[in-house]
């Protein structure tokens, strides 16, 4: 587990691309600037592509863990 | 100009064929040339030819999603995307070609 005080936290086990960059979007999309999300992925290439597309919506990507077996979390700040 | 290929296409159809030749021409002409693999057309990306046509200045990318689903692993010259990443390079390219 990370250290980063979180804001929101969005389970998105059992989702594949593209429903699991969309779904975080919709939930960042609720938040205010500054405020951090965490998702919890359980699908690869999702891993990888969730904090691509986040970045390239200009949010700050914190971190990003393998958190178990199958299992990663992806810390992004919303930047705006 | 700013060339986008989507390669959608079956393995061996004719698509393949028209893909890499489009692409060559294009980079001949010093266009920025881009080509997006996805679905059946994720099986493509093996191919040598891809290949060269990377060495010869062409950006490549891959639907991750369709690339696990058919336990494909491309080379590390081609780049990890997705639909949004798709939707992003629609948006940068002055001409889209859609092969499926």
């Amino acid at each position: 587990m990370s250290e980063i005080k979180v804001d929101r936290e969005l389970d998105l086990k059992g989702e594949v691309c593209p429903f699991t960059f969309v779904k975080s979007k919709l939930i960042m999309e609720q938040m205010e600037p500054g405020q951090v999300l965490r998702v919890i992925l359980d699908y690869k290439p999702s891993v990888e592509n969730v904090p691509k597309s986040m970045r390239e919506e200009g949010q700050e990507v914190l971190e990003i863990n393998q958190i178990g077996d199958n299992l990663w979390e992806v810390i992004v700040r919303k930047v705006k | 100009m700013n060339l986008l290929i989507i390669m959608a296409s079956n393995p061996y159809s004719h698509d393949f064929n028209t893909a890499v030749k489009l692409a060559a021409a294009s980079l001949e002409r010093n266009h920025k040339t881009r080509i997006f693999f996805m679905g059946n057309g994720i099986y493509s990306i093996v191919r040598p030819e891809i290949k060269e046509l990377v060495d010869k200045g062409a950006q490549v990318y891959y639907c991750a999603h369709n690339a696990e689903q058919r336990k494909i692993k491309p080379e590390e010259w081609a780049e990890s995307s997705s639909m949004y990443g798709l939707s992003k390079l629609i948006t940068e390219a002055d001409k889209v070609i859609m092969l499926s």
